[in-house]
């Protein structure tokens, strides 16, 4: 059953989107993480224009964000001040973000662009998170002391300095200001929510409790992949909603499976298999990029 | 000299007045494409018929686009777009058909003349370099589209019922791009156009995908508000049917 998506200009299966998307959504389920970051990558694998993967999948987790955000709030979980200094700077890194890739668009660079940034990324997240799966493994078989909750750094003496009740912090309103910004540029560059990002920079940088990081950096996501499809939409008119609605109802149904599976399984184990999952997508973005293409020519229509 | 030339006029004349008499009429199964929800590619039939003996060339052009066609280049170890060249009046769809191989048909100039073959279409390249370059890029353009299936870089037999009576079928891919295409029927013999006809064939998006296409646009702006909208009315909608199972 193939349906023909008005933006992507193109015919795809149905049963394969959906597919995708449940698959995704039991992975995010699993994880807790959006998944942005593998569909994304699998849409440009099964033949999605690059800029409309990005631009519909930006579109997509703002769905699928929503009630992740209305149950966390409804617990309470949610520093919607901390989410309103990270969202300031969020706005303005999705209208940098933005524009870099329409300039990277008219100069043919942007599959490439798109491309070098999920394997730098991918490449880095997917290591730490190996790491730091491999340490808690070995320390758990040790018994090793626990780590300190946070360290205080010149990062934290820096001015504009805010009270966060909810956060139990006081900090300078710059650093979740710059945070923001960059998960604002990565939304509208990668097409994710950048939580991968977001979260460790919450709680190593920010020192923010776990506690209130999955809901207000849910809050962020929100705001963010908004604004993000707008300025795609204006500027780019890549933002397949067909694509972006059926990718939400089998991710929406994967995800259920994935938290009743992800309660089976411990931790430092789940880090661990998404760290592979996360290399994986990194190396073979990577091998496309370095491997010489068959043919080496491209067309593709003038953007005016 | 001026009298010999007369003479060979008037002969040329005589000998083509009956051959102009002679006509091909043909036509499509269809003339309108329409590119719905659940569109996955179609074929399109041309059929028709002519008077005398003859070679029969048909000729299917899609709407002109400009496209710029890249060529990859290893930089920094990576594989990434260098040079480019932007082709104004690049077909969107091209392809021949013919009774007999083109060469026996018409001469290169006569072909040439009615741009038939993508070789002979004016591409209308934007560049500033060496020629052999150039060549290239152009040979790239049809390479990469017959692959889209939007270009038939050969020509297809044309298919006989009887003596005069022809048919051929055109196929076009789901990404087929919209606009008007025109199907150019030429009536050739011992290397004289005798007669040609054009049909106009549409292809356009239509129902609820042509909707959306067209307000993606026409208002992007509201399109995107609309976008995230529905998101966020269907991510609550989600939350809210499984949290009651």
């Amino acid at each position: 059953m193939d349906i023909y998506l008005p933006i992507a200009e193109m015919s795809v299966n149905v049963l394969l989107l959906l597919g995708m998307g449940a698959g995704v959504g039991v992975l995010s389920g699993l994880f807790g993480v959006g998944g942005g970051f593998l569909m994304t990558p699998l849409l440009i694998f099964i033949g999605v224009p690059p800029p409309v993967a990005v631009g519909s999948e930006a579109n997509q987790i703002t769905a699928a964000s929503v009630s992740g955000l209305l149950v966390h709030w409804r617990r309470g979980n949610v520093d919607f001040k901390m989410g309103a200094v990270l969202l300031s700077g969020g706005a303005g890194g999705s209208v940098l973000g933005v524009w870099l890739f329409r300039q990277l668009r008219e100069m043919g660079q942007i599959d490439a662009a798109i491309s070098i940034a999920y394997v730098g990324f991918l490449g880095i997240v997917g290591l730490l998170m190996a790491v730091e799966s491999a340490n808690t493994m070995r320390r758990r078989q040790k018994g090793a002391p626990r780590r300190k909750l946070h360290q205080h750094t010149w990062l934290h003496g820096l001015p504009l300095k805010m009270r966060f009740r909810k956060s139990k912090l006081y900090i300078s309103a710059l650093l979740p200001a710059a945070i923001g910004f960059a998960v604002g540029m990565l939304a509208a560059i990668m097409g994710v929510g950048g939580g991968f990002f977001m979260i460790p920079a919450m709680i190593y940088v920010l020192g923010m409790p776990t506690s209130v990081v999955v809901g207000t950096s849910l809050f962020q996501i929100i705001f963010v992949t908004a604004i993000v499809t707008v300025l795609h939409a204006a500027t780019n008119q890549t933002v397949d909603m067909v694509l972006a609605l059926l990718l939400l109802a089998g991710a929406v149904v994967g995800a259920q499976f994935g938290s009743r599976l992800g309660a089976a399984l411990r931790g430092e184990q789940l880090r661990g298999l998404l760290a592979l999952l996360v290399l994986a997508v990194c190396t073979k973005l990577g091998i496309d990029l370095v491997v010489e293409p068959e043919d080496l020519f491209s067309v593709a229509p003038v953007i005016e | 000299m001026r009298g010999r030339a007369l003479v060979l006029g008037l002969c040329g004349i005589l000998a083509a007045a009956p051959a102009l008499a002679q006509t091909v009429v043909a036509d499509l199964s269809s003339h309108k494409i329409a590119i719905t929800s659940g569109f996955t590619g179609t074929e399109v039939l041309l059929f028709g018929t002519h008077d005398g003996d003859g070679d029969v060339v048909v000729v299917l052009r899609g709407p002109e686009e400009a496209v710029v066609v890249r060529r990859k280049a290893r930089t920094a170890g990576m594989w990434l777009n260098r040079e480019e060249v932007t082709f104004a009046a690049a077909p969107g769809y091209y392809a021949v058909a013919a009774s007999r191989p083109l060469a026996e048909v018409a001469s290169a100039e006569l072909l040439a003349e009615h741009r038939i073959g993508f070789e002979n279409v004016h591409l209308a390249p934007s560049f500033e370099g060496d020629g052999s370059d150039l060549d290239e890029f152009r040979a790239a353009l049809p390479r990469i589209l017959e692959r889209q299936g939007l270009v038939r870089s050969g020509v297809a037999q044309i298919g006989r019922v009887g003596k005069r009576l022809f048919r051929t079928t055109f196929s076009f891919p789901a990404s087929v791009p919209t606009g008007l295409f025109h199907a150019d029927i030429y009536l050739f013999e011992d290397g004289v156009l005798l007669s040609k006809r054009t049909r106009a064939l549409q292809v356009s998006k239509s129902g609820f995908g042509a909707t959306m296409f067209g307000f993606s646009r026409q208002q992007p702006v509201l399109y995107g508000l609309l976008a995230v909208a529905v998101a966020l009315m269907a991510g609550w909608l989600a939350g809210v049917v499984f949290r009651k199972s």
